[in-house]
């Protein structure tokens, strides 16, 4: 019976668990590869450039000679393509699964550096 | 003849997502003509083209349309890598398909939402959007967007689906598919929808071809017209055939796109079947040189990224025709003749997408 196709749903769909949450109560689970935000291991950060280079929107900017060394982030500009992860040869930019937190206020994420990172040891000759 | 009348419809009305406008002029109840008019979110897309690098427009390309993002993408980088003459790996192209076929299904589960509000089914809509976010949540697992993919690049593709994650995505698409089945059977055989559908809106064969319809505005009228035929990407070695329709009308294009939801299905089956291992993504070096048409089929029909490149690391033209612009002509064909209270069921069915057609 054509009419009953949709009611037959609708009553199924009654006795279901509702396919929304309870948000705040119930907040959903982060997924693995969620490109959420941009975020920075300064230790182990070069400031090569090559991040700010690539980032098709100009939102990193860095200064490598101060002392300690800045890097800036504006996440307003950023549009979390990937293209910095995808450059970094020290893996240390990298996306979070979890959205950045909103805000009302323009400006920067900005990580420093004291000191950088010890040059990694040269691989010991082989026999 | 009765007086006549024009009924402004649009730019803002609850059944279009996107701003288009419809002088409508009528006689009675009855549509005698319609006057489109556009322009109300042009960017200037193809403009930023020359200011931006052959490999940064992808992310723009992608952002012409939030719905059929990844096919946008896909079409860019198609274009470029035939100007460039570049071998794209196998696994790459396949992994195109299954991203492209899970753009298809989002945006058709989105429309059959968006038809069942225009004719106030609203427990329908309801039903098609909660299939519709199962997969965004598969789309998000295996990009990280939902609704820009961000996984196309000149050369290949950014990210791999690896190890168990092809055999979850196997099964949830299984799941999907079962839950696809309760909607499509409403729309292909319910009254009510039937009621708002049958007999609204013909476009004959002839017509159709004549005025340029792409996609399944086309097929719907019975022509066998599928970009994917053509075998871009890995399509030339999947089996499938065009969905077609006879009848032209409103149901007959909403079936097509019923069917087209499972066709989907089955390629991104055959897909994870046959892809390959091996690298993702093949080293691009140099700058385009030369034309290329790209001729990709989407959600709505065939879409043309035409791609000239002048040796510099800007692109010298960028030209996209997407297929609500093509859709258009059909659709002031199909609305001559039509009740006013039809109008919105008929401009849903060519699905119009304007951000994409005013780039």
């Amino acid at each position: 019976m054509p009419f009953f196709q949709m009611s037959k749903l609708a009553i199924l769909s009654a006795l279901k668990k509702p396919a929304t949450r309870l948000y705040p109560f119930e907040i959903r689970p982060d997924i693995d590869k969620t490109r959420g935000r941009i975020e920075l291991k300064v230790e182990t950060c070069t400031f090569c450039t090559l991040c700010a280079k690539k980032c098709p929107t100009g939102a990193i900017e860095m200064d490598r000679k101060a002392t300690p060394r800045v890097f800036h982030l504006d996440r307003f500009k950023c549009i979390l393509c990937g293209a910095c992860v995808e450059v970094c040869s020290t893996k240390s930019i990298h996306t979070e699964g979890h959205w950045a937190p909103p805000t009302d206020k323009r400006g920067n994420v900005t990580w420093t550096q004291e000191a950088p990172p010890p040059k990694a040891a040269a691989p010991a000759p082989t026999a | 003849m009765g007086k006549q009348t024009i009924v402004p419809f649009g730019p803002q009305h609850p059944v279009l997502p996107e701003p288009i406008h419809l002088d409508l002029v009528l006689e009675d109840e009855k549509v005698v003509q319609a006057i489109p008019s556009i322009g109300f979110i042009h960017r200037g897309l193809e403009r930023l083209a020359e200011k931006k690098e052959f490999t940064e427009m992808v992310y723009v390309g992608e952002r012409i349309c939030g719905i059929c993002s990844f096919i946008h993408s896909h079409a860019f980088c198609h274009g470029v890598e035939g100007v460039m003459k570049i071998e794209v790996p196998e696994r790459a192209q396949y992994l195109r398909v299954v991203w492209g076929e899970m753009s298809r299904i989002h945006s058709h589960l989105l429309w059959l939402g968006l038809m069942a509000d225009a004719f106030g089914f609203e427990n329908l809509f309801m039903h098609s959007w909660r299939v519709r976010e199962r997969l965004l949540d598969l789309v998000e697992a295996t990009t990280g967007g939902r609704v820009i993919f961000g996984s196309c690049k000149i050369g290949g593709v950014r990210r791999d689906i690896v190890g168990g994650a092809m055999a979850d995505v196997t099964k949830e698409l299984r799941e999907i598919e079962k839950m696809s089945t309760e909607i499509t059977s409403v729309f292909e055989k319910d009254n009510s929808v039937k009621k708002r559908t049958v007999g609204v809106g013909v476009i004959n064969k002839e017509d159709a071809y004549l005025l340029g319809a792409v996609g399944p505005v086309l097929r719907a009228s019975g022509v066998s017209s599928d970009m994917r035929m053509l075998g871009y990407g890995a399509y030339g070695q999947l089996q499938f055939q065009p969905m077609v329709e006879t009848a032209g009308d409103c149901y007959a294009r909403t079936q097509v796109r019923c069917k087209e939801i499972y066709q989907s299905f089955g390629l991104i089956r055959q897909a994870i079947e046959r892809i390959p291992e091996g690298p993702i993504e093949t080293k691009v070096t140099g700058t385009p040189n030369g034309e290329f048409f790209a001729r990709l089929e989407q959600p709505r029909g065939e879409v043309l990224h035409y791609i000239k490149g002048n040796g510099t690391k800007f692109l010298e033209r960028y030209r996209v025709r997407t297929p609500t612009f093509a859709n258009v002509p059909p659709l002031v064909h199909m609305l001559a003749g039509c009740q006013l209270a039809d109008v919105p069921v008929v401009v849903l069915t060519i699905d119009p997408c304007i951000s994409c057609t005013e780039r």
